[in-house]
């Protein structure tokens, strides 16, 4: 800084001395209009970058705003030792409460939000997948903690990497498919934007390779991809800990140097697909895949659940098709990663005030005074990180339900649908609180809604009908019950189950197009319902504890009947094979009760 | 292995750490402009020294045409794997394409020592390089392969760059580019143009001849025998190693110049056996003795016996010039002596009343030391 002003000084001195001889300062038009142009971009990226703040003085590092109402990204590593609660600053010199989302600890992510305005300046977002080695980037944060004036720090350098691979570090933490830049990022800068020289947002800086020269700038910093941070964002703002994904099979490369399926499990969503062993491995979410460390990459970049789009040859045809994702960690090990965001019990000695609190925040030891605006949207649960946020998704999701069906008219009716199904022909399909069913000519199946384990199981009425439900679910029984748990929930809401709550927004099995996902409990089984925009329910997954596989149900060409919106086709898969392709005609008006 | 670290930064090591930094700072403004002043004063400063070579008409906006050389270029840069591997010697470094018949100049390391050095190109191909030659002085090596290169960069050309030229580092540092990956790219400028010997005895290098220093972190594990290429992506010099200064601590970042290996390379590729020499004198009438000096090299027990110091006397012209017991002695009046025998055949050559100088290795260290009778 100092010697750009001295070099101003000196241009000026010059510029003094020619306007004198009568002549204009010989500065290169090109070089002062870039100048001009860099000055722009840094005003523009400082704007929505946030200085993070632990409440007792304790750390810090960085973030950045993503909506306009006060989300923000920043590192799982920053807000760890801050807790739920953290102060931030922005360049407009102001300090924002702000409080955890949600976290991502595998991938070093934390959504927090800052709290008091509905306009906070927001980062523009590009593809980070656009951004080419040798580009100017804007690392911007808080480096050292030096914000103590509230102003980030903006350091300039080049992208020196692409797609690169850091192996975990600790635990969990894992860098997959980040971006390598030159810029000078040192501690404090850790969860800051990183930007392309648009000045539009493509990386959270988060790692150095630190080695024999101490904790500082070495040349070498890695920043998370924002194409990554967008895939977890829907379930971040669940007020969950969100966990990366593994495919359920893995790849060798074969001396042609093709990469091929070397281990499958039987259980996974691949194998059903038709993979086997030998298969060749083509594209892995959308990008051609040459080698397995690539794919390996590219997978560590997605949620668990998460539907991607795969290609692979199998027996000399090319397979294209979308499969799920299942979870890397075991909630054993997630768990103790949201720990820090428990709030210390809030029976605390009454004469030790904060300010008399130890500096270095032991558990158990008061953190600084929680404002209550902050307070109130702090809800800690085990399972979740803060259930606050999770319950304000639900609410909303409530109220679009309210949206397609305005009355409590359909509430506590069996529904009687009348139509064709591909392979049976005419079919009527029942659906009651109690028990619901299929019939045709060719197949019947009548399902009960499982008693919870603690009730007595008196009512055990047996019809010839009814499908001896064992151990496990059959294909049938799953898909009526996801029915079934998506009638209750169409007269009840979610309140109908015993537990159910919010995952984010995930694509589906033939879109990836986002859908809120609710997951529900009972009995030993859970329901996903994946919901679109207007609160239709577009499909359900049915799994029983302890599986990976389950129904899918997908209710689609939605009517607006009297009694409230209905799906008008219905379709029903089990390990990747139709089970039931129904097209409803009519819909009967139900009886009061059921039986 | 690299093991990189995520960030927080605990109260504690701040400061440390600001410390440290207020040290580099100093550093900076002593030895070099910062990168601020060296481009704000280049273009309006038209007398700048070496400009003739350096096309400085306004510097181009600084990403498309950064991105374009890149692109270009890396494809010359490989990766090259040896020996190593244990605690802080890595079993990596970096080489570039200098011929379309596949030879690579690197650095000369413990790395080259296996006769079969493992080479990944730009698009991941793996192929093995020889050792065909090397320099002792400057650390360079030149290694064959039978590759042919989509990029190389010709010695040719060869000019001093001057201070403040904007400068794109191409290496493999820590290893980043792991498996068929390209390799990193860092940008800054030259910030000084000197010699190592700057720094006199703090600086344990053999080399003290012209380097470029560098304002970007740029030395680093790996790094070595990487690219320094201007821009436009032309050639500019190699990186040179991981270099501390043992005093201050701090650590440099520098690159030998294009002019210096050009000549270097031409050296190593007319000697027969690929080792640099310099040329050597007839034999005197009288010619030095180390007996007479009071130096004692350990038995010749075989033909490649190393020439290691036994014993020196006290007192002796050897011990008041700084030989030890246990010193290497790698070169001679500064020609290379890889043995006992031509360390004593050199020696015959020297007139015994001309000073002796050794060029020798104390641990990790290299020393020039002579002696005069």
């Amino acid at each position: 800084m100092v010697a750009l002003l001295a070099g101003l000084l000196l241009v000026l001195l010059q510029g003094f001395s020619d306007s004198v001889s009568g002549q204009v300062l010989d500065l290169p038009e090109s070089l002062s209009r870039q100048q001009q142009a860099d000055i722009e971009t840094v005003a523009k990226i400082t704007r929505s970058t946030v200085c993070v703040h632990s409440p007792d003085g304790n750390g810090g590092g960085s973030g950045v705003l993503i909506s306009d109402h006060g989300l923000a990204i920043t590192n799982y590593h920053v807000v760890q030792p801050c807790g739920s609660y953290m102060q931030c600053t922005l360049s407009d010199g102001k300090v924002y409460d702000a409080v955890i989302v949600g976290i991502d600890p595998t991938g070093d992510i934390a959504l927090i939000h800052l709290l008091g305005r509905m306009d906070f300046p927001v980062a523009e977002i590009a593809d980070s997948n656009s951004a080419r080695v040798g580009q100017t980037c804007y690392a911007v944060g808080n480096p050292f903690l030096l914000a103590t004036n509230r102003q980030p720090t903006v350091s300039r350098g080049i992208i020196s990497g692409v797609h690169r691979y850091q192996e975990p570090a600790g635990t969990l933490l894992e860098y997959t498919d980040c971006l390598q830049i030159d810029a000078a990022v040192n501690p404090g800068n850790s969860g800051g934007p990183l930007f392309n020289s648009q000045g539009q947002l493509i990386g959270i800086n988060g790692r150095c390779s630190f080695e024999k020269r101490g904790r500082i700038n070495v040349g070498v910093a890695y920043a998370i991809s924002f194409n990554q941070v967008q895939l977890f964002r829907g379930a971040l703002e669940s007020g969950r800990v969100v966990d990366h994904a593994t495919l359920g099979a893995s790849f060798t490369t074969n001396s042609d140097q093709s990469v091929v399926v070397d281990q499958l499990l039987d259980d996974s969503d691949i194998a059903d697909l038709g993979i086997e062993y030998g298969d060749r491995l083509l594209e892995f979410g959308g990008q051609p895949i040459e080698t397995v460390n690539q794919f390996k990459n590219l997978l560590g970049i997605y949620p668990n659940r998460w539907f991607v789009p795969i290609a692979f040859e199998h027996e000399g045809r090319t397979i294209r098709t979308r499969v799920r994702l299942r979870s890397l960690h075991t909630a054993d090990e997630l768990q103790p990663t949201a720990m820090p965001f428990r709030l210390p019990p809030t029976s605390q000695p009454e004469e030790q005030r904060p300010s008399e609190a130890p500096a270095h925040g032991q558990p158990g030891t008061p953190k600084a005074a929680i404002p209550p605006d902050a307070l109130r949207r702090l809800d800690y649960r085990p399972g979740f990180v803060n259930f606050y946020y999770n319950q304000l998704q639900m609410e909303r999701l409530a109220q679009l339900r309210q949206n397609h069906r305005p009355t409590s008219s359909a509430q506590s009716k069996r529904w009687s649908m009348r139509g064709e199904d591909r392979d049976r022909g005419e079919l009527r399909l029942e659906l009651g609180m109690q028990q619901a069913g299929f019939l045709s000519d060719l197949e019947t199946r009548i399902g009960k809604w499982p008693e919870e384990k603690s009730a007595a199981s008196e009512t055990e009425k047996r019809d010839s009908d009814i499908q001896d439900v064992s151990e496990l679910y059959s294909d049938r029984h799953l898909m009526l019950l996801s029915l079934m748990a998506w009638q209750r929930w169409e007269s009840n809401g979610f309140d109908a189950f015993p537990l159910a709550f919010y995952l984010g927004r995930y694509p589906t099995r033939d879109s990836s197009e986002l859908r809120d996902v609710v997951l529900v409990g009972f009995s030993d089984l859970q329901v996903e319902f994946f919901l679109d925009q207007q609160g239709h329910v577009d499909s359900l997954i049915c799994t029983q504890f302890g599986e990976n596989r389950g129904c899918e149900v997908f209710l689609d060409d939605w009517k607006n009947l009297e009694l409230g919106d209905f799906p008008h086709a219905i379709k029903a898969y089990y390990r990747g094979e139709v089970f039931l392709d129904f097209t409803c005609s009519e819909l009967l008006p139900g009886k009061e009760a059921d039986e | 292995m690299n093991k990189p670290n995520s960030l927080p930064c605990p109260k504690a090591e701040r400061l440390i750490i600001a410390l440290t930094c207020l040290g580099l700072l100093c550093l900076n403004s002593i030895a070099s402009i910062s990168r601020c002043a060296g481009q704000i004063q280049t273009p309006s400063d038209g007398s700048g020294g070496n400009s003739a070579n350096e096309n400085r008409t306004a510097t181009p906006a600084t990403g498309l045409s950064l991105e374009t050389a890149v692109r270009q270029s890396r494809p010359g840069v490989v990766k090259i794997y040896g020996a190593g591997g244990y605690q802080s010697l890595e079993a990596y470094q970096s080489g570039f394409f200098i011929s379309e018949d596949g030879l690579i100049l690197t650095a000369w390391s413990y790395v080259l020592d296996p006769e079969a050095i493992r080479i990944v190109d730009h698009h991941g191909k793996r192929t093995q390089a020889t050792l065909l030659g090397y320099d002792p002085e400057t650390e360079i090596a030149i290694l064959e392969t039978k590759l042919r290169p989509a990029h190389w960069f010709p010695l040719k050309q060869a000019t001093r760059s001057s201070v403040g030229t904007r400068v794109l580092a191409i290496s493999n540092l820590f290893n980043v580019a792991i498996g068929n990956e390209p390799v990193s790219v860092q940008t800054g400028i030259i910030s000084a143009v000197g010699s190592l010997d700057a720094a006199q005895r703090a600086l344990k290098v053999s080399y003290h001849g012209p380097v470029y220093f560098l304002d970007a972190v740029t030395n680093n594990p790996g790094s070595s025998g990487g690219a320094l290429l201007d821009q436009h992506g032309a050639l500019l010099g190699m990186l040179g190693k991981e270099l501390q200064n043992a005093e201050g601590g701090f650590w440099i970042n520098y690159a030998i110049p294009l002019d210096v290996l050009a000549e270097r390379v031409q050296r190593i590729q007319d000697r027969q056996d690929g080792i640099a020499e310099t040329d050597s004198s007839d034999q005197p009438l009288e010619s030095a003795d180390l007996q007479a000096v009071g130096v004692t090299l350990i038995p010749r027990l075989t033909l490649n016996t190393p020439a290691y110091i036994e014993w020196v006397e006290q007192e002796s012209p050897g011990w008041t010039s700084g030989l030890r017991p246990d010193d290497l002695i790698l070169k001679v009046q500064g020609n290379l002596t890889t043995t006992r025998d031509q360390v004593v055949a050199a020696i015959k050559k020297i007139d015994r009343f001309a000073p002796l100088q050794f060029t020798i290795r104390r641990d990790q260290e290299l020393l020039i030391l002579t002696i005069t009778p």
